[in-house]
């Protein structure tokens, strides 16, 4: 599912990066890599997100979320 | 791949040797600490040649060697998706003897997916493992020793800000370019049996083109590329190579064998091995306690982003800043005025009255010191600019107004750009970088110069403060939003006419907050505020003495009137307003004089273009020379206004004269004007470089001209209709 549908204090982690092959490969260098974990820390004013992976914050709009699909994981398989 | 970045040849032959070394790095991985620690005060801005991403060079000496510093744009990696990642890559691939890649201790991960590239690239590089005390901070420990093992890379801790580790870093330089590092090693990163099968078939076919074989370019690493689907290696291959058809075919082969063999894409099962690598690595490197809770960083966001207050709170400190920056520079401008009073004094008394004094004091002094009067605002207002941007608060304000932006059809990174447009739109137009979509990013170029700079801001003060009194204040408002509106305005028109899509979608790192250093924020400031000091040394003094030549000369004037003879007689006379009448003949003589200068003919010239908005010559003039920079419409009405000879209120005497001379309707159009007709020289050669294209930098100088014609003619026109044109 998109990550759009977490909300914030939910973990999950990335299954699935969209796009064309520049902005997959852009998006990875930022950090959305497959079977990382992800946690949504904060919706801003028109749904826009500020995630956690590992320690980086990054922010993104709903957009650029639709991109990112997620896995929702239990707590003990999150990986940092 | 195709702009060589104007970098000073290696010169082998003096007889120091010279290393030439690249920073590379995340942003906000500590590059510019790193680089100011380096470097000092030996450094100098410029650009890439061909290309519109500034470079830092800067000098160092160590151990016998002159060491060439150059900063690179940061970048996450070296794909083609930003400017910023292609000319990094361009750079590294071509120039520098040594690599030193900033890696931020607190975000090992991420910052390793670079290295990865850096090692596949075959670049020499040395690691500078930044923020050594924040990550300490934070609980994270790292095995130095061993990380420099495994990656066959030089690791020294750093902590830039604080300078430290930076002798250690250039021991490590010199020791990679003599070949004595004991650590260093190539090595590969393993893809896994299927895809280093398919990446020995690319390169196969690759090393089958000669040009290859002189070893300049990695054919590993072109395959790796090629794989992933780079676009300007696939450009690069097609455009030069002579086995391009065979190349690419084995690519388009491989690309399919495997995404039909791992149901995946090719670019993501090359990421997810570097992250696999990196993964084992810090298994053997890295432990963290702590982990997973939310920051102090975080809970401050979740209150200067939130949903209901962050734009409020944003509007807030924008509102605090623009009241700062004016009543705080009020006092320093003061001071910069009377200096400029005695400095004009001490040459009139020095130099005979003559053409040289006229030059050195009406020209240079009067022109140069009523911009420089301006310098303290504009420092004051990037002196709040580089706090927020040092704090980290500015990444987020681009975020919290994304939503909003984007519904005016722009982009959330457009907002900072229009920020520092209040200062100066030539550091605004550069601050388009950021964007990485071109559409976004010419849009929010050509709409910059609507959002009005401080130097515009004289003449609105002069005019609204002569012809509005109480209301000043609201008519300079009124002005200043109307510039947003049309930014806003036009935007939209751009966005549905010229440059029609959507904007690319937004992603940011938001860095943690930090409480900057002072000398940090004064170095930025300065690096921001020394654009526009470079701007009065250059062409406002260049400006200047052709305003004050064209409005001085000819010097041999066919009067209408023999004006001497005329003083003569009223001196004659013995009547008690003998002063008033001398005086009023000597303003008409000069009236007249400057009626028949170069100034005036060229004024008269476009006078009828102009008639119909309200102006009359004198104001033709004032947006003539204005468009060297915009400071000068006011000094050339000193000029061109100047009533007595030797005035000591120039100021007051710069009031009554437009008082006379101008009527409210057409001061109120004026300004209008000057907010949107052609940006001055400097952000016309900013935005030149930036747009990359002089069609569309002549498009910007057609279109406010246009655009600026038609709302003064509205607010010309209209307002006598309504019957305010008395």
């Amino acid at each position: 599912m998109p990550l759009t549908l977490l909300s914030v204090g939910e973990k999950a982690t990335i299954a699935r990066v969209t796009g064309d092959s520049n902005l997959r490969l852009f998006l990875t260098g930022l950090g959305f890599s497959l079977g990382r974990g992800i946690e949504i820390i904060q919706e801003t004013f028109g749904d826009n997100l500020i995630v956690k992976i590992g320690d980086t914050r990054l922010a993104l709009d709903r957009r650029m979320a639709m991109h990112i699909h997620i896995e929702m994981l239990r707590e003990e398989n999150y990986v940092q | 791949m195709s702009n060589k970045p104007a970098v000073i040849e290696k010169n082998v032959a003096s007889a120091k040797k010279t290393i030439i070394i690249g920073l590379c790095g995340n942003p906000n991985a500590g590059k510019t600490s790193i680089f100011n620690a380096l470097t000092g005060s030996h450094q100098h801005v410029g650009n890439y040649a061909g290309v519109t991403v500034e470079s830092k060079e800067g000098i160092v000496n160590h151990k016998g060697y002159e060491i060439k510093v150059v900063d690179l744009p940061g970048t996450y990696s070296l794909t083609a998706y930003t400017i910023e990642e292609i000319v990094a890559r361009d750079f590294i691939l071509r120039e520098p003897d040594v690599v030193i890649n900033i890696v931020d201790s607190t975000n090992l991960d991420r910052n390793l997916y670079l290295t990865t590239q850096l090692i596949e690239l075959g670049a020499k590089a040395v690691i500078a493992l930044n923020m050594k005390d924040e990550a300490e901070h934070k609980g994270i420990i790292i095995d130095t020793k061993k990380l420099g093992e495994l990656l066959g890379m030089p690791v020294v801790p750093t902590v830039g800000t604080k300078g430290l580790g930076m002798k250690e870093l250039l021991d490590e330089v010199i020791a990679i370019f003599e070949n004595k590092a004991p650590l260093v090693r190539h090595l590969h990163i393993s893809y896994g049996n299927e895809v280093e099968e398919e990446l020995q078939k690319v390169q196969t076919e690759i090393r089958k083109d000669s040009s290859f074989a002189d070893g300049r370019l990695s054919t590993r690493w072109l395959s790796v590329k090629l794989l992933e689907g780079d676009n300007e290696i696939i450009k690069e291959i097609s455009a030069t190579s002579t086995n391009k058809e065979n190349i690419l075919k084995q690519v388009e082969a491989s690309q399919t064998h495997l995404e039909g063999h791992f149901s995946d894409d090719c670019e993501i099962i090359i990421a997810d091995r570097r992250y696999g690598f990196i993964k084992g690595l810090l298994q053997e490197v890295y432990s963290h306690r702590n982990n997973g809770k939310l920051t102090i960083s975080d809970k401050v966001d979740k209150v200067l982003t939130n949903r209901v207050l962050g734009i409020p709170i944003l509007l807030g400190l924008l509102w605090l800043m623009f009241q700062a920056t004016y009543t705080l520079g009020a006092y320093p401008q003061n001071w910069i005025n009377s200096a400029v009073g005695l400095i004009s004094n001490f040459f009139i008394g020095i130099i005979p009255s003559g053409i040289f004094r006229e030059l050195v004091v009406d020209g240079i002094i009067g022109g140069v010191g009523g911009v420089l009067a301006f310098l303290p605002n504009i420092m004051l207002l990037f002196l709040f600019i580089s706090f927020f941007e040092d704090t980290g608060y500015l990444a987020r304000a681009a975020f919290i107004m994304d939503r909003i932006m984007h519904t005016l059809g722009l982009h959330g990174k457009s907002f900072i750009p229009m920020i520092m447009a209040f200062g100066c739109n030539v550091p605004g137009i550069m601050a388009t970088r950021t964007l990485e979509n071109k559409t976004d990013r010419m849009i929010t170029i050509l709409i910059n110069p609507l959002i009005s700079c401080s130097a515009r801001l004289p003449l609105y003060v002069l005019l609204a403060g002569v012809f509005f009194g109480k209301n000043a204040g609201n008519v300079i408002f009124a002005v200043y939003l109307t510039g947003i509106a049309l930014a806003i305005f036009i935007g939209q028109i751009f966005r549905k006419t010229l440059f029609k899509g959507e904007g690319a979608p937004f992603v940011m790192e938001l860095p943690p907050y930090r409480m900057p250093l002072l000398k940090s924020v004064i170095i930025h400031m300065w690096e921001k505020g020394s654009i526009f000091l470079q701007k009065v040394g250059g062409i406002i003094l260049a400006a200047s003495i052709i305003i004050w030549f064209i409005s001085a000369f000819p010097r041999n004037i066919e009067y209408s009137k023999d004006y001497s003879k005329i003083i003569a007689t009223i001196k004659m006379q013995h009547d008690s307003h003998i002063a008033a009448q001398l005086d009023a003949i000597a303003v008409e003589q000069k009236n007249e004089k400057l009626a028949k200068s170069y100034a005036g003919r060229m004024g008269k010239f476009i006078e009828p273009v102009i008639r119909p908005l309200g102006f009359d010559w004198k104001g033709g003039i004032a947006l003539i020379t204005g468009v060297a920079a915009k400071e000068i419409v006011v000094s050339t009405f000193g000029v061109l206004y100047q009533t007595g000879t030797q005035e000591d209120e120039k100021s007051a005497g710069l009031r009554e004269a437009v008082k006379k001379n101008m009527k409210p309707l057409s001061a109120l159009a004026f300004m209008f004007f000057t907010l949107i007709y052609i940006p001055c020289l400097g952000a016309l050669g900013a935005m030149y470089r930036e747009l990359g294209s002089l069609k569309w930098t002549l498009f910007a100088v057609g279109y406010s001209l246009s655009l600026a014609w038609v709302v003064a003619f509205i607010i010309f026109q209209g307002g006598t209709l309504l019957g305010f044109g008395a």
